[in-house]
């Protein structure tokens, strides 16, 4: 069975991607033939100047996988135990560990968690040891599955935060998975969208949005009630009307010229710009098979 | 290979497992019980077949007992390196983190295999050693080097087998089935 | 075609049940060592006349090892593996709002297991009387329901101690350890290595008090036919059940207060 099928694209330094497809699209896959955990029947794969699957070490030494709850710190212990175990299978000196150690928990904002054990930490907590134990090679390129699968909404944000302000300080590319949308429109400026196993979308995801909602649904509140029925007839496309409020629905690309006229022609009181929920567009994405743009 | 540092790394698996195992310090004594336990139920049934009987299959009890020593001893080293680790392998297959283990820059087996240490096994190891050393007194067995390396050689055979075993038993199952 | 289909069915269904029996391998091993060792032990004492030393002839410690196997088979426990397991799996919380005591779900599983067993210990007993055509026996009714009966006892003992083992995992997170522990003692004293007779006197009388020699060897005795006092031991294999089963309810429940009190 082919779990991938005719893929291709290329993601330069410091890209931030977010992969979009529903649960067994094959984003997991596309990720750890990256990673070089799944040789590729067919075709090639170089990830900066490497082929994956021959885990050279200097490729290696130069990658991390994170997996939401999935975790490689040792249970029992505390999680500065597994960083220096980390920092040894990485040939770091114990002076360079603990600098690197002190720098990367300051910019996750964990202290004393360090030395409590892991089983006895809670999910955010462990999660952020997880990164930590990730990170602590350094390394160019990181592989994110689901990093926030499971974590409350602050727990979730500040992932997010980290993970921007990593990419900023250290010019390193991420790859990452989400099921939550704010991951990835937080993250990504560039999604590649998989539905069953190929590529529907590969871009920028302010176009992907557009093309998905091209339009935009507007409340208007009047002054009064025959400023409403004078706009319903004024040509626009009316959704409903309930009294002094009506809802009419714009192109995305005429949106500031047909907001003049409304303003300048009419007595408006009010006015909300309602863009459609982002989970329901991203919802069109997974479903469907190709997006030419 | 960096055999520097390979050593530097199994002496921060040693130092972990040893942590992590004294967080159960109960369980490490219940173990230490199990094997003194053992070797006596070992020994006391043994001496139960020569109690009116001078020799089985043409063995003397004494000589007997040099098989119980050295089973002792390979049962410690399964007990101390090969039991914890491949539980560990198992749990690393039904929790989908070996992905961690293969894409450190180490040698997946080295790490796998060795990664984990179970101290009560030790245990086990010395008791071997010293009913060897109390049988080639009383069997009066004169030490040469020649037979010193002998058995050491043997001893470290046996041990490449066993390692074998266990852990072709769980590539089979895990990674080929 | 109809044939084809009744194949593929059956060989699904023994993929299936070959994986389900690898998740239960822990106990697979251990039945499978536990049931072959009687036999093993057997060629050692009649093929080096040990036997001959007890006043046991040959074929009545043959009878001896059989009936050991067989009460082996049906007093196997496991519970503290399986309890071990779920607890790890969180699967305790759910089952301690049930209105059953989770322990009636495994005492269930040991028996439907049992049963199970009970045409592969026929197969194994009828090819030992092909090899050793002189041990054949048929022990009469009454010894035999009593037979039956003290097995099942062992079985009750060998069941609570392995549930009071199981309920220390609401403290230690490692129960299993007791349970090797308590092993050994089961292994070398029930009679499934050495009938306890053959043991040295100074060491019998101790052991006639613990609980192990009801386990295998006083049923055994009892089933085979060789010399054992009947009365007294299954007035002790119920005094062992009397003083096991009031423990075991009063640890179950400090146990379970333990374990809603932390909250996990």
């Amino acid at each position: 069975m082919k779990v991938i099928k005719n893929i291709s694209f290329e993601i330069k330094e410091g890209e931030i991607v977010g992969f979009l497809g529903a649960n067994g699209a094959g984003k997991t896959t596309i990720l750890k033939m990256l990673c070089g955990l799944i040789y590729p029947s067919e075709g090639s794969i170089l990830v900066s100047g490497n082929l994956p699957f021959r885990r050279k070490e200097n490729f290696l030494k130069n990658i991390t996988l994170i997996m939401g709850q999935k975790q490689q710190l040792i249970w029992d212990l505390p999680p500065i135990e597994s960083f220096y175990l980390n920092a040894s299978i990485y040939d770091l000196d114990k002076f360079e560990a603990k600098k690197r150690i002190k720098k990367l928990s300051e910019m996750l904002e964990i202290d004393e968690e360090l030395f409590i054990p892991v089983r006895k930490l809670s999910l955010g907590q462990r999660m952020k040891s997880e990164l930590l134990a990730a990170l602590i090679h350094e390394p160019n390129i990181l592989f994110l599955d689901e990093p926030t699968l499971g974590l409350d909404i602050n727990a979730q944000r500040n992932l997010r935060k980290f993970l921007q302000r990593y990419n900023q300080e250290t010019n390193a590319t991420i790859c990452l998975t989400s099921h939550y949308m704010k991951d990835i429109t937080s993250l990504c400026k560039r999604v590649i969208c998989v539905h069953e196993g190929a590529i529907s979308y590969d871009g920028k995801l302010d176009l992907l949005l557009k093309k998905l909602s091209p339009v935009k649904e507007i409340l208007i509140v009047c002054r009064s009630e025959e400023d409403a029925i004078k706009l319903e007839n004024s040509g626009f496309t009316v959704k409903n009307k309930i009294k002094n409020e009506i809802t009419i629905k714009i192109e995305n690309n005429s949106i500031t010229s047909s907001l003049k006229t409304i303003l300048n022609n009419f007595d408006i009181e009010d006015l909300f710009i309602n863009e459609p929920p982002i989970d329901e567009v991203i919802g069109k994405v997974l479903i469907k098979k190709d997006y030419d743009i | 290979m960096n055999l520097r540092k390979y050593l530097k790394v199994y002496k921060k698996f040693l130092h972990t497992s040893l942590a992590s195992e004294l967080e159960y310090k109960a369980n490490i004594l219940v173990d230490l019980i199990t094997a003194i336990l053992s070797l006596i139920g070992s020994i006391f049934l043994l001496s139960i077949f020569f109690q009116n009987n001078g020799y089985i299959g043409g063995w003397k009890f004494e000589q007997a007992l040099i098989i119980q020593g050295i089973y002792t001893i390979l049962n410690g080293i399964t007990n101390t390196w090969f039991n914890p680790n491949l539980t560990e392998i198992v749990k690393h297959i039904r929790e989908g983190t070996l992905d961690f283990v293969l894409l450190k820059p180490i040698d997946s087996q080295f790490f796998i295999s060795l990664k984990k240490i179970n101290p009560s096994g030790f245990l086990e190891i010395m008791l071997g050693f010293f009913l060897l050393l109390f049988c080639i007194r009383i069997n009066q067995i004169n030490l040469s080097l020649s037979f010193l390396a002998l058995s050491l050689i043997t001893i470290i055979c046996s041990i490449c087998i066993l390692y074998s075993l266990w852990f072709f038993y769980i590539y089979y199952h895990y990674l080929v089935c | 075609m109809i044939f084809n289909l009744i194949n593929r069915k059956i060989f699904t269904l023994l993929k299936v049940q070959y994986s389900n029996m690898l998740e239960y391998r822990v106990e697979i091993a251990l039945w499978a060592i536990s049931g072959i060792i009687p036999f093993f032990m057997l060629n050692i004492w009649t093929n080096n006349n040990l036997n001959e030393s007890i006043n046991i002839s040959d074929v009545m410690l043959s009878r001896y090892f059989l009936c050991a196997f067989f009460v082996r088979q049906f007093s196997v426990v496991w519970v503290v593996f399986s309890f071990e397991e779920d607890s790890l799996m969180g699967k305790v919380s759910p089952y301690l709002i049930q209105p059953l005591n989770p322990f009636f779900r495994y005492f269930a599983q040991h028996l439907a297991e049992q049963i199970t067993r009970f045409p592969f210990a026929l197969i194994i007993a009828f090819f030992f009387f092909i090899f050793n055509p002189e041990s054949i026996w048929i022990p009469n009714l009454s010894i035999l329901l009593l037979s039956i009966v003290s097995t099942f006892l062992s079985f009750l003992i060998q069941f609570l101690i392995q549930s009071i083992v199981a309920c220390l995992c609401f403290w230690t997170e490692k129960a299993s350890s007791i349970e090797r522990l308590l092993f050994i003692p089961t292994l070398f004293l029930s009679g499934l290595l050495a009938p306890v007779v053959s043991f040295p006197s100074y060491v019998k009388s101790w052991i006639y008090l613990t609980p192990f020699p009801y386990l295998i060897d006083f049923p055994a005795n009892l089933l085979s036919g060789n010399k054992t006092n009947i009365s007294a031991g299954l007035s002790m294999q119920i005094l062992w059940i009397f003083l096991l089963f009031p423990l075991f309810k009063k640890i179950w429940s400090e146990g379970t207060k333990k374990y809603t009190a932390m909250g996990s």
